[in-house]
C-alpha cells in the first residue's frame, strides 16, 4: 500500500492507450512476482497469507475510499487499480492461507478467484480507459466537474463506460462478479470449515470485501452520472462528438470478452486449472487430478445461468413495458424543479456535492485541502469552495520525509558554490582522505595492540 | 416455485397493512389493504411524461430495478421448499443483484439533471453502502454456526436450541428488519410520507418517474418488503411442515408489516448526518451476533 504513490500521477499523464496497458499488465507484473514467489519459497504459508491478506485488505479499501474523492477522470480509475489489486491480493492472500492449513478447497477458490480477477480487471479497466480516453478527446478536460450530459452526445462510449463500470463494481452479470463470488465462495469456506483459520482474519476480510463493493457503487455512480448524465455543464467548443468506429471496434471486442466470462464462466475457469494445480500441488496429499473442485465449478456455472436468466428477465419486463406504453401519450417536459423553469444546469448536483455526505464521514483519515470564502454579510458577494482532496499516506510517508531530506540537504548547498578552484580543492581533499584513511586506521589498531600487549 | 408465489401473494398486501396501521394509530379509518395495488393498476394503464434531459436510461432503469428484485425473490427460500434457484454462496448473488438494481436507479435519478434527485441518488448510494456489512457478516455468521452457504441449507439447519440461540435469532430480526426499512426507505431512516423533496431519499429519486416506470418501481418496492419479510419468515418456519409453514409465513408477513406502521407512527426520522452513524451501528450488531455464534461454538476463548 505505501508504495502506491506514484500511479495516480502516473496514469493522467499517459495517453489512454497506454493507461489501458499499464493498469492491465504493468501493475500486474507485481502480483506475478508475489505468486511465482510464492511457488518458489517454502515456509510458512498460513503467516505469509496473512501478511498478504492484511496488506490486500488496507490498499483495497484505501484505494476505493481515495478514488471516490477524486476529480480527474483518469486519477479515479487509478485509485481504482489500487482497489482491484486489494481484491486481487485478498484472494492470493486466502489461496496462500489454504496453502498452509492444507485445505485445498480455500486454496483453489483462493487462487482460482485471484487470477479470474487479474483477467476482469484487465478487461474492464482498459475498456474503462478507452472510454476516458473518447471523453478527453472529445472535451480536451478529465476534470469531470466541467462535464455533464455526454450521453447524447456520444451514446456508444457512454453505453460501454457504464457496462464496464458495473462491472468493476462486481455486480451480475458481468466478469467482476464471476471473481469477486469465487473469493466470497473463499473467505465462506474459510469460515464454514473449522479449519485452523483464525475467524478474525477471515470476518475482516469478509467486511473488507464487502465495503469495497459498496464503495465502488459509490464511486462509479458518482463518475458516471456526472460525466455522462444530466446537462452539460459547460459548452464546448468545438461541441463532443462520438469517437470513430476505429476507435469503438476495439472497445466492443473488449466488451465481448467481458460479457463472456460474465456468462460462460465454466470455459475460463477450466482454463485456470493447469495454474492453479501448481499451487494446490504444494499441499502434501492433495488430489492431483483436477485443480478446481467438482463443486467449484458447478458453482460457476450456476453464476452462468443466472446471470444469462437475468438478462432473460430483465429483456422480458422491458419488452412487456414497451408493449403496455406504446399506444399511451408520453409528453416531453421539463425536469420537476419545483416550479423553477429556467436553466438549471449550473444547479445540477455536482460531482464534491454528491459524495459530500461520504466526505464529511471520511475526512478525519485523508488530508483534504479545503478553501471556501463562504456568502455573508448584509450585502454578499460571491462564495465559493474549493476541495482539493490529498493520499494522507502519501503526505506523510513520501513527501513530508522527502521534504525533510531536502531541508537536511539544503545545509550543504554552500559547497556548490560554482567556483572550479574549490572544486579541485574538493578533489585534494578526497584524494588525500582517501590515502590517509587507511593509513591512520592501521596506525590506530597497531598503536591499540601496543596498549593490549603493556 | 412455491416461495415465489407466496412472496407475490404477501407483496399485494404488505404495504396496505402498513399504511392501515398508521391510520388506525392516528385515529383514522384508512385506506382498504389493496389500495396501494389499485395504484399500482392505475398507474400502469397511465400514459407518462418524461423530461427532455433523460436519455435511454431513464427508460430503461425502472424495467432494471424491477427485474433485479424480481431475480432476487428468485433466490429466496421459503420454509423446507427451496428458492427457484440455489447454490452455495447464493445470498452474495441476492444482495448483489439488488445492488445492480440500487445502480440503475442511482443514475436514473442523475439522469434528469435535477438537483434534487441528485440529493437523492447521493444519499441513497452512501446509506445503502453502509447497510451493506451488516447483511454478509449477520449471514456470514449463520454460514458459520450451521456450516452452510445457501439460503435454504442455512434456514433448515437452523435450531434453536440454547438461550444463546434465541437472542441470536432476536438479533438476526432485529438487524434484517433494519435493514428492510432501510432499502425500502422508510421510517428511521426515510420518511416516505414527507412534502419537502430537501428531507427525502428514495422518494425524491423518482419524481420525474411517471406512469408504467413509476407503477413498476412502486410494486418493486412492496416485493422488497415481502422479501424481507420471507426471510425473516425462514428463521422461525424452516423447520416446520409445509402445512404449519405456509400460516405461519404469512402471519410472519403480517406481524412484519404491523412492526413497520407502528415504527413509522411513533418514530422520528433521524437527522440525515445522524442516518450514517445509525446505520453503521447495524454491523456492531451483526459483529454481536457473529460473537454469539462463537460463543456458541465454543469457539471463543
Amino acid at each position: 500500500m505505501p508504495f502506491h504513490t506514484w500511479l495516480p500521477h502516473a496514469h493522467p499523464a499517459a495517453p489512454s492507450h497506454v493507461s489501458g496497458i499499464m493498469s492491465g499488465v504493468l501493475i500486474k507484473i507485481g502480483i506475478y512476482g508475489i505468486l511465482r514467489m510464492i511457488l518458489l519459497i517454502k515456509t510458512d504459508y498460513v503467516t505469509a497469507g496473512y501478511i498478504i491478506l492484511f496488506a490486500a485488505v488496507i490498499s483495497g479499501i484505501y484505494g476505493v475510499m481515495l478514488a471516490i474523492l477524486q476529480h480527474n477522470l483518469k486519477t479515479l480509475l487509478a485509485y481504482h487499480s489500487i482497489e482491484n489489486i486489494g481484491i486481487i491480493g485478498i484472494g492470493i492472500g486466502l489461496g496462500t492461507i489454504g496453502i498452509g492449513a492444507h485445505n485445498p478447497m480455500l486454496a483453489a477458490l483462493g487462487f482460482a478467484g485471484g487470477m479470474l480477477h487479474v483477467l476482469n480487471h484487465s478487461l474492464f479497466k482498459s475498456l474503462l480507459f478507452f472510454s476516458a480516453g473518447n471523453v478527453y478527446q472529445a472535451t480536451h478536460t478529465l476534470n469531470i466537474e466541467k462535464m455533464g450530459g455526454l450521453i447524447k452526445k456520444m451514446p456508444h462510449t457512454a453505453s460501454l463506460f457504464l457496462l464496464a463500470a458495473l462491472a468493476i463494481c462486481g455486480l451480475p452479470p458481468f466478469n467482476g462478479f464471476v471473481s469477486e463470488f469465487l473469493i466470497y465462495s473463499g473467505l465462506y469456506q474459510g469460515l464454514g470449515n473449522q479449519s485452523p483459520v483464525p475467524l478474525f482474519a477471515i470476518i475482516a476480510s469478509l467486511f473488507g470485501l464487502v465495503l469495497i463493493g459498496g464503495l465502488a457503487l459509490l464511486c462509479f455512480t458518482k463518475a458516471f452520472g456526472i460525466v455522462f448524465l444530466g446537462t452539460p455543464r459547460r459548452v464546448f467548443v468545438p461541441a463532443p462528438v462520438e469517437a470513430s468506429w476505429g476507435k469503438l471496434v476495439p472497445m466492443y471486442a473488449t466488451l465481448a470478452l467481458i460479457m463472456g466470462i460474465g456468462l460462460f464462466p465454466g470455459v475460463f475457469l477450466q482454463a485456470l486449472s493447469a495454474p492453479v494445480a501448481a499451487f494446490t500441488a504444494k499441499i502434501p496429499g492433495a488430489p492431483q487430478v483436477s485443480a478446481i473442485p467438482e463443486n467449484a465449478s458447478r458453482l460457476v456455472a450456476n453464476i452462468g445461468w443466472c446471470a444469462a436468466g437475468f438478462i432473460a428477465l430483465a429483456g422480458l419486463v422491458f419488452f412487456i413495458r414497451q408493449k403496455a406504453t406504446g399506444r399511451k401519450p408520453a409528453s416531453v417536459s421539463g425536469t420537476w424543479g419545483c416550479g423553477y423553469v429556467g436553466d438549471a444546469s449550473r444547479m445540477q448536483y455536482s460531482a464534491g456535492s454528491f459524495i459530500r455526505s461520504y466526505r464529511k464521514l471520511a475526512e478525519p483519515l485523508f488530508s483534504i485541502h479545503k478553501k471556501k470564502r463562504p456568502v455573508e454579510g448584509i450585502f454578499p458577494v460571491d462564495g465559493w469552495q474549493e476541495t482539493h482532496p490529498y493520499d494522507a499516506l502519501e503526505e506523510w510517508l513520501i513527501d513530508r520525509p522527502l521534504r525533510k531530506l531536502k531541508h537536511f540537504m539544503g545545509k550543504f548547498q554552500f559547497l556548490q558554490n560554482g567556483n572550479p578552484q574549490f572544486y579541485v580543492l574538493y578533489g585534494i581533499v578526497f584524494i588525500t582522505l582517501v590515502i590517509l584513511v587507511p593509513l591512520v586506521v592501521d596506525n590506530m589498531y597497531a598503536l591499540l595492540d601496543f596498549l593490549n600487549q603493556l | 416455485m412455491l416461495s415465489l408465489a407466496m412472496i407475490f401473494l404477501a407483496s399485494l398486501f404488505f404495504t396496505g397493512i402498513v399504511i392501515r396501521t398508521k391510520s388506525l394509530v392516528s385515529g383514522r379509518k384508512g385506506p382498504g389493504i389493496f389500495q396501494p395495488l389499485k395504484d399500482v393498476v392505475r398507474l400502469f394503464k397511465k400514459g407518462a411524461v418524461f423530461s427532455q434531459t433523460t436519455s435511454f436510461i431513464f427508460q430503461v432503469a425502472p424495467s432494471i430495478y424491477f427485474a433485479s428484485v424480481v431475480m432476487a425473490i428468485l433466490v429466496v427460500p421459503v420454509g423446507q421448499s427451496k428458492g427457484l434457484i440455489s447454490f452455495d454462496g447464493d445470498f452474495v448473488f441476492f444482495a448483489y443483484i439488488l445492488a445492480l438494481g440500487k445502480f440503475f436507479s442511482i443514475i436514473s435519478a442523475l439522469d434528469t439533471g435535477s438537483s434534487f434527485e441528485g440529493m437523492g441518488a447521493s444519499r441513497e448510494a452512501l446509506f445503502s453502502m453502509l447497510a451493506e456489512p451488516a447483511f454478509f457478516i449477520t449471514m456470514g455468521s449463520f454460514a458459520l454456526l450451521t456450516g452452510h452457504t445457501s439460503f435454504h441449507a442455512i434456514f433448515t439447519a437452523l435450531h434453536f436450541g440454547s438461550y444463546v440461540s434465541y437472542a441470536l435469532g432476536t438479533l438476526a430480526t432485529f438487524v434484517l428488519i433494519m435493514i428492510a426499512m432501510i432499502e425500502n426507505s422508510r421510517m428511521p431512516i426515510d420518511d416516505p410520507k414527507t412534502h419537502l423533496e430537501l428531507t427525502m431519499i428514495h422518494e425524491v429519486m423518482i419524481l420525474d418517474n411517471s406512469g408504467f416506470d413509476l407503477g413498476l418501481i412502486l410494486y418493486a418496492t412492496n416485493l422488497k418488503f415481502a422479501m424481507y419479510g420471507a426471510i425473516i419468515a425462514n428463521f422461525f418456519i424452516s423447520n416446520l411442515p409445509l402445512a404449519l409453514a405456509v400460516p405461519l409465513f404469512f402471519a410472519v408477513q403480517f406481524f412484519f408489516a404491523v412492526i413497520a406502521g407502528l415504527l413509522e407512527s411513533f418514530a422520528a426520522r433521524f437527522r440525515m448526518a445522524h442516518n450514517a452513524e445509525f446505520i453503521y451501528t447495524l454491523t456492531s450488531f451483526s459483529l454481536l451476533i457473529f460473537f454469539g455464534v462463537l460463543l456458541l461454538m465454543g469457539k471463543f476463548i
